[in-house]
């Protein structure tokens, strides 16, 4: 029987970890919300996000938290160049799409077996463990962690911000509803798409930089991710942002609270039964359809 | 100011514009008249760039618009108020209507083209904050028209306005549009009230299975024994 300590202990864990889920799940909520196209290659940018902050972090000691802006604007760009290259042209249909995007996540982690060998890698840094202790010290948080949460929070209410009041986000949002009436209003639909796809991008990187700082990395784990930002913004509803943020957060929760009762190696299972039940049983969403 | 020549449209295999001509001169209000699927709505969207010919070319202002980006053609001076309104709904009115300044918007005059628009549609004061899928079909409709003309366009390209709405409505409907035309923008109507149509319109065209079979001045449409058979009821 988990002791109230041990349920506080699990449950913030839970939301820390929640947090970055909900990050990358945004990108992908607006890359969907905007372009509707599946991105299987979403958890290969996350590598990208991961591997540039270890990177900088061991050839040029770039802190993690300062990295996440070179990352962030790093993958911007290339997010865009992927999509104006290789996804714009065969927009037309989207079952190239997601063969494209399959192709590229390949692409990805092959070049990331190539650098970064297969071995196991994150980043420690000199505050790393730092934490606070509480309740005798039966819980403890991880401050590192903490900032990790904050840094999420930011980035959520800046997303939320662009997103309300700047141009080019309402032009996301209104393309997000409706392409051909977007279009009509003078909106260039298919520049929209190529910086979607970019600022989907980079947020899912800026993820991986967040999440090496308290995990450890392997070029292959790229699908795992990429279906549980599937996962998420599934529950969340399918291109909300406010869903993606509490799908995030539960999702975090969910696993968790389940690694209290199983081996931590289980815990995708966790993360592909939720999609399950969520697509047979509540396939719009916990808080159904609402968009970018 | 806009000529359409010699145009073919086809969705896939299927032809639905046979060499279609047709001309608006600045200044007037011509209406596109026709029974349904006649392809009235296919014509307004191969002018807006929405679909493209595969053969003939579009002219605006002397320039070719034939292969040219629907937000270019938009930045040209079209504006498309298409069918079914086609509003932002889970957007406010407020952006609704940001959007279609959207081609002006560096030109910081967003707060007095809100006014400009509020003379003509006041009830779209106090709906600034509502989402647009929550206005009624009137409001809607005028909301769409609001969002055509607050960018200022020389040609307004509008589809059924008056579809779905109140007698009462519709009536105030064409009102409106005969008062775009005082504010010196050229109008191009798509409609099926050819009545209303042709009593503010210059000068009408009438498609029939995706060719013009009859065109002339609004006042000789409306004498025409064809048009009155087929369409006014009389
Ligand atoms: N996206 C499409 N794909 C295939 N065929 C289409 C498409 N849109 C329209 N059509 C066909 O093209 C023809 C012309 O359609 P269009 O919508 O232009 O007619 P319309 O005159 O506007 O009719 P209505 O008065 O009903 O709006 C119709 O036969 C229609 O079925
Ligand atoms: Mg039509």
């Amino acid at each position: 029987m988990p002791t109230l300590a041990g349920f506080i202990q699990t449950l913030s864990t839970g939301i820390f970890q929640g947090g970055v889920y909900a990050i990358m799940a945004l990108g992908l909520a607006i890359i969907f919300g905007v372009m509707h196209i599946i991105n299987f290659a979403h958890g290969e940018f996350l590598l990208i996000g991961a591997y540039l902050t270890y990177w900088l972090f061991h050839a040029l000691h770039v802190d993690p938290f300062l990295s996440i802006l070179l990352t962030f604007g790093l993958v911007f760009v290339f997010g865009q160049i992927i999509q104006r290259y290789l996804l714009d042209p065969v927009r037309h249909d989207h079952s190239f799409v997601l063969v494209m995007t399959y192709a590229l996540s390949i692409f990805i982690v092959g070049l990331m077996f190539i650098f970064f060998k297969s071995e196991l890698r994150s980043v420690v840094t000199v505050y790393s463990l730092w934490s606070l202790d509480f309740m005798d010290a039966d819980v403890i948080l991880n401050l590192q962690d903490m900032a990790v949460l904050v840094m999420a929070g930011i980035f959520f209410v800046l997303v939320h911000l662009f997103m309300k009041r700047t141009w080019i986000g309402k032009c996301m949002s209104v393309c997000a509803q409706d392409e051909e009436a977007a279009q009509l209003m003078g909106i260039d639909t298919r520049l929209v798409s190529s910086l979607a796809f970019g600022l989907g991008s980079a947020l899912t990187s800026v993820t991986g930089s967040l999440m090496i700082t308290s995990q450890v990395f392997h070029p292959g784990m790229g699908g795992i991710q990429t279906l549980k930002a599937f996962t998420i913004v599934i529950l969340g509803g399918m291109g909300s942002l406010w869903g993606a943020a509490v799908g995030g957060i539960l999702v975090g929760i969910i696993e968790a609270v389940g690694t209290l009762f199983m081996p931590g190696i289980y815990k995708p299972i966790i993360g592909f039964s939720i999609l399950l039940l969520v697509l047979l049983f509540r396939p719009s969403g916990l808080f159904g359809k609402a968009s970018v | 100011m806009l000529e359409v020549m010699h145009v073919e449209v086809f969705y896939g295999k299927m032809q639905v514009l046979w060499d279609l001509n047709l001309q608006v001169g600045v200044g007037e209000v011509v209406a596109l008249l026709g029974a349904n699927g006649a392809g009235k709505t296919t014509t307004l969207r191969t002018i807006s760039g929405l679909q493209r010919p595969s053969r003939g070319c579009i002219y605006f202002g002397g320039k070719e618009i034939t292969s040219t980006a629907s937000h270019e053609i938009v930045a040209a001076g079209i504006s498309h108020a298409p069918e079914g309104r086609r509003i932002f709904p889970n957007s406010t009115v407020r952006t609704n209507l940001e959007m279609g300044a959207y081609t002006r918007r560096k030109k910081h005059d967003l707060e007095k083209r809100m006014e400009e628009c509020f003379g003509m549609f006041p009830i779209l004061r106090g709906r600034l904050d509502q989402l647009g899928g929550t206005l009624s079909g009137g409001e809607q409709q005028m909301l769409a028209i609001a969002r055509g003309i607050i960018n200022g366009p020389k040609l307004l390209l509008l589809d059924e306005p008056s579809l779905g709405l109140a007698p009462l409505i519709v009536k105030k409907m064409f009102e409106i549009v005969a008062g775009i035309r005082e504010r010196g923008i050229t109008v191009l109507i798509v409609e099926q009230n050819v009545r209303h149509s042709l009593e503010i319109a210059d000068k009408a065209y009438v498609l029939q299975n995706g060719r013009i079979v009859l065109s002339g001045p609004a006042y000789k449409m409306l004498a025409e024994p064809e048009i009155k058979k087929a369409y006014l009821g009389v």
